[in-house]
């Protein structure tokens, strides 16, 4: 009874603590639209695509005006010019590259006036998936019940390395319940080789998985500057941090978003019943 | 800015002149000495700051933080007054054809507390004396102004007063716009490198244990360096010299225990002061496994021991050790915490000169254990720490009423141990040290508090401090892109690096009257240690980096004009003061920058300078039923860095324009007295998005300028009262009830940015708060 009492006021104590949400209204500054710049290449068969957005102020619609008519060339380190075709309204695709490993590609964007460059490399050596591994978790304070995947592969010693995991269950990207409300997992796992040099590192995806459903995991090898404009991206995702900034882009002359070039290696189960 | 054309170096030819007239006006005239230390009547208890008026004089002296005083005057009789806030006034007639020691104690005046009235500074030292920008907290005010859970809080309280800033949730504070890390907190001299406990909502300075505390927001005195913007200067108790004492507490999140007795009456005694949380007590009653399984609580304990051997000399040994345990089943294990020690003798070598060595000692240190620590096959430990060692000596020579000296030096070695990685066998975690940094910090000293006449007062000083950055190790420099550009091996005991510099300190008083005076002080601050921190309200684990061949140290330079005015018999006082503070080598960080576990955490830096200036007004009632006080302050910090928005200025994050606070203690009758405080201050500078934009098929906020947006107002009411339940010659007892956050105001604690719930094509902004209605109830007792 004095237990139940104690707890009683414990709980109290918890309710004070908990804390609250409440949506407000904020007078946000706003500014000129700038431009967004998205571009990948890859080791795996092309044609590979540009797009050019624009900025929106923070409280219209997600509607961001395509970027048309821009000249976008990428070439590589031999030698190599292909000049993009906008396909539709701000997408751009090339016509005859191939990624490579160990290439380092030239984005030029030439666009209403002004003219954007970066460039990225894919590293030299691609890094396989070992395995994928799944067991059953219960339902705890750390885990929803279900299974859990994790993929196993190898660091290369001796260099820096820096990898991004992508997570598919039948077909598409895991879909997360956050407040009752059913949202793609942004598959922004990464991680380097940091406290891990030259060994075999695992990483378990935090998604519930069930019996039956076919997983297909990506392994993005990247080079250092995509790799730090992705964890610069979700520390803005993540709300920023104390002094919130945009991400560090490779993309020269104020332009948004980033080019990169990175190796992808894959893997596929079907998850078992334990 | 007015201020600005005073160049230090000015300033400092000034001091020298000065301090060379005081040694020409010294004359020999056949002159006696009367000294001794006044004590509390009841415990013992050394008091701080209690006066000695040479009637016929009209000088006098004050005691010191030993409760020693001492003032040498020509033969004659003398009618001395001695004299201490919430103390009865004695009298005492000497003739003086001899120096003489008069050892005196004071009787407690009132009995209005079951605690003893440990109350500092004559009535009107405020107006009086040389010393502007400092502020006392009684520690029977912290007793009874309210706040979180009940437990007294030296920290929490201290933000009530003009000047100093924090956040709800922040341990850290922020004084004249100085950063969090530009506070030197000691705790009998011992610096304490993190002051908290829980991620800053208590502090570790247990209220129980805690005699004295007294802030210096500018003109920091000259025995005092190693940081830009103040010092907080905390007193333990000394312990009941006259007989047995047991006290304590039981709150709803924490119960206290404090003893106290003589060793020999009269001659030495001893306190231990214990504190400990228990929210893990009943998370072993919750019936969820995990939970019972976790851990999550925070202890202190305090202990000192004092003995006077003969008339000359007294020892200390004081120590403090506190730890926060966080675990979570056996997947994780986080456990911080600091330790002090402090070894102290006071020495007379005659009435007139008095000496206080000291030897100190401070770790703090950090364990992460994941997946069972290093104990485990699978698991790793991750440690940190910090450690100090360092020896003081502090003459004090009363030279005459009108002078008195103060001289000597400290020497620091400083140990950095910046991050280990130890891992079980079959971990996939590598074990890994950083480089262990060393360094030795240095300063001497000399000030003089004069009175040049009856309305002119100085206190000048100076302090010359030299910091070097030592070997074994390797030392990098850096590229502007951050990458190694020289290395460089240092061997044991080589000087890598070396920085010094002289510290002018400079306060003047000018009594306009019997109750008002105008100050203004100047004073250079050094600080050779640096608090790296990923979050703008301090964790445990930040990281302390000294500075090095990369790293420059901070120096403020602050100027401030004061006018200090007491109204009707020193009942209630008054100021206002206004400064300018210039801080250079100020650190911020790159976009993205690493600073966890990172042999180059220099590189991830940036440099810049900042400023700030302010105006606090400070309205105090100290006597009658209901006392308390009012605090205003309107500031401006701003910051200027080649690397953030291209060298404009911006707000610091603690920039706040507005701060109010008015406490307000009320003693109803015999058993009851209440208490409130209510604050409100604008919201701190933070950046906000001033667009979006699409990547990966993510909504990415668009930012702009550092710091250009405002967090919400913040303001809140807390209640407090308390009830008297037992009083009798060997026990009593009291309950104290709070309500924090008595009207339940959402304060913004963050403001975050999402996806409207429904409408994935919006976005909108989300405020979350953090305590609503708190009330709580503590119940303390003591035996005698």
């Amino acid at each position: 009874m004095k237990n139940i009492k104690i707890s009683f006021v414990y709980l109290l104590i918890l309710v004070g603590i908990t804390s609250c949400e409440e949506v407000i209204e904020l007078d946000l500054a706003t500014t000129e639209p700038k431009v967004v710049i998205e571009g990948i290449i890859t080791d795996q068969p092309g044609p590979y695509t540009v797009t050019i957005k624009k900025t929106a102020d923070f409280y219209d619609r997600n509607n961001f005006p395509a970027g048309t008519g821009a000249t976008i060339i990428i070439t590589d380190d031999v030698g190599n010019v292909d000049v993009l075709t906008e396909i539709e309204k701000g997408v751009y695709q090339t016509n005859s590259l191939q990624g490579i490993l160990g290439r380092t590609y030239n984005l030029t964007v030439d666009f209403e006036g002004k003219t954007y460059t970066a460039s990225s490399t894919i590293p030299a050596k691609n890094v396989e998936i070992d395995s994928l591994a799944s067991k059953f978790e219960e339902e705890s304070l750390l885990y929803e019940e279900g299974y859990y995947v994790t993929p196993y592969f190898t660091d290369i010693a001796g260099e820096r390395n820096y990898f991004r995991l992508n997570l598919f269950v039948n077909g598409a990207p895991y879909l997360r319940d956050v407040d009752g409300e059913m949202v793609e997992d942004n598959n922004f796992n990464l991680l380097d080789d940091k406290f891990f040099e030259g060994n075999q590192l695992d990483y378990e995806f935090y998604s519930a998985l069930s019996a039956g459903d076919s997983i297909y995991v990506e392994l993005h090898h990247l080079d250092e500057a995509t790799y730090d404009y992705y964890t610069t991206l979700v520390e803005v995702i993540n709300g920023g941090g104390m002094a919130p900034s945009n991400p560090i882009t490779n993309l020269s002359n104020g332009a948004l978003g980033y080019f990169g070039a990175f190796s992808i290696e894959s893997d596929y189960i079907i998850l078992e019943e334990e | 800015m007015l201020f600005c054309s005073i160049k230090p170096l000015k300033a400092t030819f000034s001091l020298l002149f000065l301090f060379l007239c005081l040694f020409f006006n010294l004359q020999a005239q056949e002159k006696y000495t009367i000294s001794g230390n006044l004590t509390d009547a009841t415990n013992g208890e050394a008091l701080i700051g209690a006066t000695v008026q040479v009637d016929e004089l009209g000088t006098g002296s004050a005691t010191n933080v030993y409760g020693f005083y001492s003032i040498t005057i020509p033969e004659g009789t003398y009618n001395l007054t001695i004299s201490y806030v919430g103390y009865e006034t004695r009298n005492q007639t000497v003739t003086l054809d001899q120096s003489r020691k008069i050892d005196l104690e004071l009787q407690p005046q009132s009995t209005r507390l079951e605690e003893v009235v440990v109350q500092s500074e004559r009535a009107d030292k405020n107006v009086q004396s040389t010393q502007m920008s400092v502020n006392k907290l009684e520690m029977q005010d912290i007793a009874k102004i309210p706040v979180i859970f009940g437990e007294k809080d030296v920290i929490k309280t201290l933000q009530l007063l003009p000047g100093i800033k924090s956040s709800e949730g922040g341990g850290g504070f922020f004084v004249r716009g100085g950063g969090a890390d530009q506070n030197l907190i000691l705790l009998d001299e011992a610096p304490v490198y993190n002051a908290s406990h829980l991620l800053g909502f208590f502090s570790v300075f247990n209220a129980d244990a805690i005699k004295d505390l007294t802030i210096y927001k500018g003109h920091i005195p000259a025995e005092f360096g190693g940081r830009a913007s103040s010092v907080l200067d905390i007193k333990m108790n000394d312990g009941n010299y006259k007989e047995f004492n047991a006290s304590g507490g039981i709150g709803l999140i924490a119960s206290r225990l404090t003893v106290e007795a003589p060793i020999v009456k009269d001659k030495g005694s001893f306190i231990v002061s214990g504190r400990r949380t228990y929210a893990d007590v009943f998370l072993k009653l919750s019936s969820n496994e995990d939970l019972q399984e976790s851990i999550l609580y925070f202890y202190d304990l305090n202990a000192k021991a004092n003995y006077r051997i003969g008339d000359k000399d007294q020892v200390f040994l004081s120590g403090y050790f506190g730890r926060d345990k966080f675990g979570f089943s056996d997947l994780f294990g986080f456990d911080w915490g600091n330790t002090t020690a402090t070894l102290r003798w006071n020495h007379l070598f005659n009435d007139r000169l008095f000496l206080n060595s000291t030897l100190l000692f401070s770790d703090y240190n950090y364990k992460v254990e994941i997946g069972g620590g290093e104990e485990d096959s699978e698991g790793f430990t991750i440690t940190s720490a910090i450690q100090d060692f360092s020896l003081k000596e502090d003459f004090e020579y009363y030279i005459n009423p009108r002078n008195t000296l103060k001289f000597g030096f400290n020497i620091i070695h400083h140990s950095f141990v910046p991050g280990e990685i130890s891992t079980g066998a079959a971990s996939n975690v590598n074990d890994m040290e950083l480089q262990k940094k060393y360094a030795w910090e240095g300063a001497a000293y000399v000030s003089d508090d004069m009175e040049v006449s009856e309305k002119l007062k100085l206190n000048y000083g100076l302090r010359y401090s030299v910091f070097s950055q030592m070997g074994p190790g390797e030392i990098y420099t850096y590229d502007e892109d951050g990458d190694i550009a020289t290395a460089e091996t240092y061997g044991s005991g080589e000087t890598v690096k070396t920085y010094g510099g002289i510290e002018p300190r400079l306060g003047v008083t000018y009594l306009l009257d019997e109750t008002s005076s105008l100050k203004t002080s100047f004073g250079r601050n050094r600080q050779y240690l640096h608090l790296l921190s990923n979050s703008t309200s301090g964790t445990p684990i930040d990281l302390w980096i000294p500075s090095s061949n990369n790293v420059k140290p901070q120096y403020a330079d602050q100027y401030a004009l004061g006018y200090f005015r007491n109204f009707n018999d020193n009942a209630i006082e008054g100021s206002v003061e206004v400064y300018y503070k210039d801080m250079q080598n100020q650190i911020d960080y790159k976009t993205g920058a690493d600073i966890i576990f990172n042999e180059n955490v220099e590189s991830q830096l940036l440099f810049g300078k900042g400023w700030s200036y302010g105006a606090e007004f400070y309205l105090k009632k100290n006597t009658g039923n209901l006392t308390g006080w009012i605090s205003y302050t309107w500031s401006k910090t701003e910051r200027k860095f080649d690397g953030i928005d291209q060298g404009e200025i911006y707000p610091a994050s603690h920039d706040r324009t507005h701060d109010i606070a008015v406490v307000g203690i009320y003693e109803l009758n015999d058993k009851w007295s209440l208490s409130a405080s209510f604050v409100y201050n604008t919201g701190n500078a933070v950046t906000y998005p001033v667009g979006k934009y699409e990547v990966d098929g993510e909504i990415i906020n668009l930012y702009s300028n550092r710091n250009g947006s405002r967090m919400p107002d913040y303001h809140r009411l807390d209640l407090g009262a308390t009830k008297i339940l037992k009083k009798r010659p060997n026990f009593e007892s009291s309950i104290n009830f709070s309500v924090y956050n008595a009207y339940a105001r959402k304060n913004a604690y963050s403001i975050s940015f999402r996806e409207v719930a429904g409408d994935p094509s919006m976005t909108e902004a989300v405020k979350v708060s953090l305590f609503s209605i708190l009330p709580s109830i503590t119940y303390n007792f003591k035996f005698k």
